[in-house]
């Protein structure tokens, strides 16, 4: 061995590079010297082969490099969660804020995503069902347009630098001296906890709060009635008398949710029935749901109520001049049912009237001592007055006392009242920072923009308005860098704790309990409701109260009721859903009633007349407003039903920094006008003496219902497609009016007996109705007694069905997609119309699934079919889309995909995320429409199924059911007596769309009924 | 074949021979100096001097047209027409039963007419029948078309496939499939048996080895011998009563995509025979637009007749009246009813001030309605330029029909608050010229390649009237017409 190494002498060395180097050194030497010793073969190629390999390896070259393959990775569980189990959907509670409280949620994750909101049925904010704006929050999540990582004035950064720079400044400031922090409504007791420590830290720092919609007035009249912070908490379950003065509390507040299903569960006309008086200057959905609606300015809603107290015989009311608006007849009515209902009566003030109003409402209430009202403390850590809070702001800025800003979420910019000149101001800030979930109006401004988590995506807490504390718990990973303003003040004091630590740390301080218990329901009681409330500070106060000076056109400026203060402009659901009664979509425009409009003389677009006579949906006429010394030129639609010489305009709108979607992209596709510019300091919601002059400009609007009136027809009339009746005539027995009666009455049925009818059908014995009765029998039912016409169904559809939007210049042509609508008509009596205030009603309307359904035999291709359980089935896959399914269908329910609408969730790929996997996504050329949730209905069968049962009664709801928040959807097994659909189908009040086609729907409809006061002639 | 009844002599104008036939219908073909050097020229000088070329070159820039169209329509979806929510036909339907209708003088005239021996068709049916077939061709761009998915509109078919499904034979669309495929199949044959002895007659007077190769494959050997007379007469018999039927039954079906519907405005019982009478009204109205200019532009005043022209507008009037009293019919049932929802739709088709497209059926009444009424006055009848405008009008007034009964019986039908508006787009009206243009490029296509009369029928009828004056020597007044007054413009 040793030998062979030794060094041999006189022997040449020679090193080897391996065995086979030693063993035939011929073979290796060329390969020693040159690494690729065959090229040398290459020369015998033919010259043609050498291009044809050239040629070759081109085109294959080519071919490979013709389609981007994306690489995938398909990565296991290391450790497979427990219970996890892919494609089921998983339940977790968490909460949002709407209008500055907390409202609970549970969220539908799956595999990992939250695909849908609902309410959280445990919660007292929800009961489970939701709003448009929560529902649609899903898609604010997978938003493509919010702002993805931090920028340095345009410039990419990262958050460490900024935090740093922030950090910087607040330690070079002495105390904090010179910083600001202007945040929105503090809700979260953490950030409460957290913001204390740090202004104790640095006691110099001034936290400033700012939301366009606030309740500073409210809060304002709290103060003037009971010298203190107290709320009213509604319990509209002992409210016989509902007088509503100019509330929108069926719509926007943090408990609208709650207290529709409290005032819908009063509404039941075999129960006691509550009686509504709805004091309006717009119509909302209270007013829809009310028995009498009278219209009045704002400014005389003062007089109204001390009127009111004057006739109740208050302490210290003096009779006051009654408005000319308000029949004399109408006040002793209100009156004489207040007194009669005694502690059960209660008035509720809208939150957007001036200070003195709420206040002689609070009086009123409190002198009623009414049992459906509660005063609590208002639950918020942080309460301030945000109109003087961004005003105090805006002065420091001005002095130059502000040389560092940090502005947690909101968009003040765009939303503080044009005369506060916010973004002008920021430029006098040295740093600025804007925390915001877009690159915004505000944070373009900033030095530093920095991503808002979604709360989807985030760990807080949050107060909801009956005392509790909620949990926000992230449902899943933040998509992009996004932090809560909890994060940034917790670095600021050098917390940089889990967030998840601080929230169980408050709740651990407060004694909240169990934290898994807590993470499982979603929230803890921390306030105790008290039930001694405050005493009245002043007992003249009603008299004592400042008369509204007004006049002129009073204008009211709202956030709307889809998109809010802007902080949805860019969540084209929102965008899309027709908001309430005027089912105007993609833009606002100046609301006002028909008098006003004729005296400015202008013509609603869909009043107007062609040069023949013959009406058409035209443009709507623009005038420039101008109020608080601004101007702005903005569309008008005529909104019947409106007090007269009052403009509402809505907010949220005229966005220049925005998503795809917020920003204004002109009359073509919508955007609206910036409401905001009309806005004071002084006068924020409400102000008078506003100028409207018609400018001869004109402007689209798309709307959903390009037609007005029902009933204003003789031929329409008799169409009865909506049934309605009043309380006495009901229990009389006449459950769709007193007169006509209609199809039902005339020729009672038994609904539950399917099959029946064939007597006076030309197809006896066709298809599913022969199969075996032990099918499942779905059937729905809508109650009209309870729908208010807020869209809620509307949108928990498009997000739970997959519904893509279809855009401005499509919704115009009358192609929106949306499954479930929500017909709204003026009542009149058959050869009149008060355009004035003609009664409103609302009526949703969905695939009625008819036993015999008019498109399933005129498809040629058999692409919509009949189930065995009386579902109309739409295949799409077979569909090729002749479109004639939908002109047979009577009740228009159809919706065909005219273009490629999926197309966006198609290509980007964050959309891809939010489409529900249970639903196909729907290509163009094909019909489409309500399924009646056929997914879930699946799902629990195949449930049932496993745990071999029958589906129960409820256990199966449909989207629109869960979120209705009046519970006007009933849906279920019909086959069954005792199931809750067959019990409604059973009712005496209901009716079927067009029963007179023997289409035989299985969504039928109860008839409305209202409870008018005998006295007043004028009911609906 | 036996000739019972004497023929008005009145059919053929001026000295014929068969030879002189053969020439004159026979030239138009084969001579190409007929369309490039016309008689009669065109104010343009240059390429566009011939009412051939002219037309011909309108029929291709429309057909182009028609192409761009469609393309962009299977590239971006139906949502490039008006149709909408909730009017989910529009001009793609009512441009289908248009062209449909059309189609069926020629029909009428080769079929219904030949088995009641008509002589009058002899000069017009090959004419009307290849207008029958165009205008199949156009009508069956829109079923195919408008549906959503126009790459699976062969699921319409019933074609053995792997799914085990066959189309929904409860559809009208799907009577529709057959009807309308019945119709052109039979039509293109009758058609192309018709032009059998014709393409023999071409084929021996073509000069060109070209001309006499190609008439001679597509003239299929005949020779003229009386065996083949004997089958060509069985065949056109038989034939002939194929296509009787389909007068009445094509337009029969497609009325059925309405009146089986549940639309208001749609299910009307009398649709129907109001359908097909609305066809031959129509049909007629086209063979007379395309008739008076093409007789004047290849001298064929002689051969198609005023009096032939004279009786055409009578049928037209004749069946203008039938759609008339369908109309009446209409209103009547609405009124009669008291069924709120048709009631509604009365209104909504006459009331001026409450309903946005009245204007359409106001339209369709003066021009459908009551402008043919000047039909029943003889010199108007010979006047053609009145013709002319009677029957562009009929052509309006039947699309109108159309376009009344369909998109605008949907913009409000049951639930009012489901009641639209219909605005037809950019692409709807050039799809629409369009096949107007694929109409005109084939028709010309036809005038140049093919006679565009019956050679040998009028021989026939030449025989015919020969006969019978011979025959009439022996009997003093049996020829005498009763239309001696009426003479011809000529």
């Amino acid at each position: 061995m040793g030998k062979s190494n030794e060094k041999q002498k006189g022997a040449e060395i020679k090193l080897y590079k391996g065995l086979d180097h030693f063993v035939s050194p011929e073979l290796v030497e060329p390969w020693a010297a040159d690494e690729f010793p065959d090229r040398e073969s290459l020369k015998g190629l033919p010259r043609r082969d050498v291009l044809k390999l050239m040629g070759g390896a081109a085109v294959l070259a080519g071919l490979a490099g013709c389609r981007y393959q994306p690489a995938r990775k398909i990565v296991p569980f290391a450790q497979q969660p427990e219970g996890a189990v892919a494609g089921k959907r998983k339940h977790y509670a968490t909460s949002t804020v709407k209008d500055g409280y907390s409202i609970g949620l549970l969220v539908d994750q799956i595999d990992g995503r939250p695909v849908r909101i609902d309410g959280n049925p445990l919660h007292g904010s929800t009961l489970g069902s939701l709003d448009s704006q929560t529902a649609a929050d899903i898609l604010n999540l997978y938003d493509p347009d919010r702002m993805q990582f931090p920028t340095y004035r345009g410039v990419p950064a990262t958050w460490n630098d900024a935090l740093l720079k922030l950090e910087e400044a607040l330690a070079a400031s002495e105390s904090g001296n010179g910083v600001a922090i202007l945040s929105e409504s503090v809700n979260s007791p953490s950030l409460a906890r957290l913001a204390g420590e740090l202004m104790k830290a640095y006691p110099a720092l001034k936290w400033y709060q700012y939301e366009p919609v606030n309740r500073d007035s409210m809060r304002q009249a709290s103060q003037m009635t009971f010298g203190g912070n107290w709320l009213p908490l509604f319990d509209f379950t002992k409210a016989d008398i509902l007088v509503s003065i100019d509330s929108d509390l069926l719509h926007t507040g943090p408990m609208s949710i709650r207290y529709s299903r409290d005032v819908a569960s009063r509404r039941d006309p075999n129960g006691d029935m509550s009686r509504i008086y709805a004091f309006e200057s717009h119509p909302t959905t209270l007013g829809v749901t009310s028995d009498h609606r009278i219209r009045l300015k704002p400014s005389e809603m003062l007089l109204l109520v001390q009127a009111i107290a004057a006739s109740l015989g208050m302490p210290g009311a003096s009779s006051a001049n009654l408005p000319n608006s308000v029949d004399k007849k109408i006040l002793d009515a209100v009156v004489a049912d207040l007194r009669d209902a005694g502690t059960r009566g209660v008035l509720v003030a809208g939150t957007h009237l001036p200070p003195q109003v709420q206040a002689a409402v609070l009086a009123v209430n409190e002198f009623l001592s009414s049992e459906a009202v509660t005063m609590v403390p208002d639950p918020q850590p942080m309460v301030t007055n945000h109109s003087t809070s961004i005003q105090n702001l805006v002065t420091s800025i001005n002095s130059n006392q502000v040389s560092t800003l940090i502005i947690l979420g909101g968009n003040p910019a765009y939303t503080a009242p044009a005369d506060l000149k916010f973004g002008e101001m920021l430029a006098k800030v040295g740093l600025k920072a804007h925390l915001a979930t877009h690159n915004n109006e505000t944070s373009k401004l900033c030095d530093y923009a920095l991503p808002q988590a979604h709360f989807l995506e985030s760990w807080g807490d949050g107060m909801a308005f009956d005392g509790s504390v909620t949990i926000v718990q992230p449902i899943i990973d933040p998509l992009y860098e996004g932090r809560t303003p909890l994060q940034v003040v917790g670095k600021f004091i050098g917390n940089t704790a889990d967030p998840r630590l601080m929230v169980k740390e408050t709740s651990e301080l407060s004694a909240g309990g169990d934290w898994n218990q807590i993470l499982a329901t979603g929230f803890y009681r921390n306030v105790p409701l008290v039930s001694e409330g405050p005493a009245v500070a002043m007992p003249n106060l009603i008299s004592s109260l400042q008369p509204i000076q007004a006049s002129g056109i009073e204008l009211l400026i709202l956030p709307d009721p889809m998109i809010g203060d802007g902080r949805n402009s860019n969540n084209m659901w929102l965008q899309e859903t027709p908001k309430p009664i005027t089912n105007l979509t993609w833009d606002n425009a100046l609301l006002v009633s028909q008098k006003t409009a004729d005296q400015l003389g202008i013509t609603a677009p869909y009043d107007r007349k062609s040069i023949i006579g013959s009406p058409y949906y035209g443009k709507a006429d623009m005038v420039a407003v101008t109020a608080n010394g601004q101007t702005l030129e903005v569309p008008v639609w005529v909104n019947m039903g409106q007090a007269d010489d009052v403009a509402v305009l809505h907010m949220g709108y005229g966005r220049t920094e925005s998503g795809d979607f917020g920003t204004v992209r002109g009359e073509e596709a919508g955007g609206g006008f910036n409401a905001n510019l009309l806005r004071s300091a002084a006068n924020p919601t409400w102000t008078s003496g506003v100028e409207i002059k018609k400018t001869g400009k004109e402007y689209v609007l798309a709307n959903t219902q390009h037609h007005n009136t029902i009933d204003f027809k003789k031929e329409d009339q008799d169409r009865e497609v909506y049934k309605t009746t009043t309380l006495a005539a009901y229990r009389d027995g006449h459950p769709f009016g007193e007169h006509g009666g209609g199809h039902g009455s005339a020729h009672p049925r038994d609904y539950n007996e399917f099959g029946e009818g064939t007597d006076i059908s030309m197809y006896p014995g066709l298809d599913y109705k022969d199969l075996p009765k032990d099918n499942y029998q779905w059937a729905m039912t809508i109650d009209l007694s309870l729908c208010k016409g807020c869209n809620a169904c509307v949108t928990a559809c498009q997000a739970e069905n997959n519904i893509p939007t279809v855009g401005k210049q499509q919704v115009m042509k009358g192609r929106e997609m949306h499954w479930i609508r929500i017909d709204r008509y003026y009542k009149g009596t058959g050869t009149t119309l008060d355009k004035d205030n003609p009664p409103i009603v609302v009526q949703p309307v969905t695939c009625m699934h008819c036993e015999q359904a008019p498109c399933e035999p005129v498809c040629p291709v058999a692409a919509t079919t009949h189930s065995a359980e009386g579902l109309n089935q739409m295949v799409y896959n077979r569909c090729i889309g002749t479109r004639y399914c939908s002109n047979n269908c009577p009740y228009k329910v159809r919706r065909f995909n005219f273009f490629h609408f999926s197309q966006r969730a198609d290509n980007v790929p964050v959309l891809k995320m939010l489409q529900n996997p249970d639903v196909t996504v729907r290509y163009r050329g094909v019909m489409e429409k309500c399924t009646y949730c056929v997914q879930r209905i699946n799902h629990s069968r195949i449930e049932a199924k496993r745990d071999d049962r029958a589906v129960a009664d409820g256990e199966i709801k449909t989207a629109c059911q869960v979120a209705c928040p009046s519970g006007a959807i009933i849906f279920g097994d019909m086959r069954r007596p005792e199931n809750a659909v067959a019990k409604s189908r059973a009712d005496s009040r209901n009716y079927m769309m067009l029963e007179e086609l023997n289409t035989r729907p299985r969504t039928s409809y109860l008839s409305r009924v209202t409870n008018p006061n005998h006295t007043l002639e004028e009911a609906h | 074949m036996a000739h019972d009844t004497p023929v008005d002599k009145e059919l053929l104008v001026g000295t014929h021979t068969n030879a002189s036939l053969d020439a004159t219908i026979g030239d138009i073909v084969l001579n190409p100096a007929t369309h490039n050097e016309p008689r009669i020229k065109t104010p343009i000088p240059g390429l566009f001097s011939s009412p051939w070329q002219i037309m011909f070159g309108i029929g291709f820039v429309f057909l182009n047209v028609l192409l761009l169209s469609i393309t962009m329509l299977v590239w971006n979806g139906i949502g490039i027409w008006g149709n909408n929510q909730p009017v989910g036909w529009g001009f793609d339907i009512v441009n289908f039963v248009w062209w449909i209708g059309i189609g069926h003088a020629g029909t009428l005239i080769s079929a219904v007419l030949l088995l009641l021996r008509q002589k009058w068709r002899n000069s017009i049916n090959r004419m009307a029948e290849a207008m029958t077939i165009f205008a199949v061709m156009c009508a069956g761009l829109y079923p195919l078309l408008h549906t959503g998915r126009p790459w699976l509109a062969y699921w319409m078919f019933p074609y053995p496939n792997w799914l085990a499904m066959w189309p929904q034979f409860r559809s009208p669309l799907i009577w529709d499939v057959f009807a309308v495929s019945t119709y052109a199949t039979v039509s293109i044959l009758f058609w192309f048996v018709g032009l059998i002895p014709d393409f023999a007659t071409l084929r021996d007077r073509a000069k060109s080895r070209f001309a006499q190769f190609a008439f001679g494959m597509v003239s299929l050997g005949w020779r003229g011998s009386a065996k083949h007379w004997y089958r060509y007469e069985h065949a056109s018999i038989i034939l002939a009563g194929l296509s009787t039927p389909l007068v009445l039954s094509v337009h029969t079906v497609v009325s059925f995509d309405f009146a089986m519907g549940i639309v208001p405005g749609w299910n009307v019982t009398i649709f129907p025979p109001y359908f097909v009478a609305g066809a031959v009204f129509a049909g007629f109205a086209m063979v007379l637009t395309f008739a008076i200019p093409l007789r004047k532009w290849y001298k064929l005043e002689g051969l198609i007749t005023m009096k032939h022209i004279d009786w055409m507008a009578k049928v037209m009037l004749a069946t203008g009246l039938i759609v008339f009293y369908g109309y009446f019919c209409e209103v009547f049932y609405a009124y009669y009813s008291g069924v709120p929802a048709e009631t509604a739709l009365l209104h909504n088709r006459i009331r001026i001030m409450d309903a946005p497209y009245s204007w359409a059926f106001w339209v369709l009444i003066l021009t459908n309605g009551l402008i043919p009424q000047l039909m029943w006055v003889p010199k108007f009848r010979k006047n053609l330029a009145i013709l002319m405008v009677v029957c562009t009008s009929v052509s309006i007034g039947m699309w109108f029909e159309r376009y009344v009964i369909i998109p605008i019986s949907l913009t409000r039908d049951y639930v009012p608050g489901s009641f639209g508006f219909y605005t037809p787009t950019l692409w709807d009206f050039a799809m629409f010229a369009g096949s107007i243009g694929l109409f005109l490029f084939l028709m010309f296509l036809f005038v140049r390649f093919m006679p565009l009369i019956n050679i040998f029928e009028m021989k026939e009828l030449l025989h015919q009237i020969e006969h019978d004056e011979k025959h009439s020597h022996g009997h003093a007044d049996s020829s005498k017409p009763a239309t001696a007054g009426e003479e011809s413009a000529q």
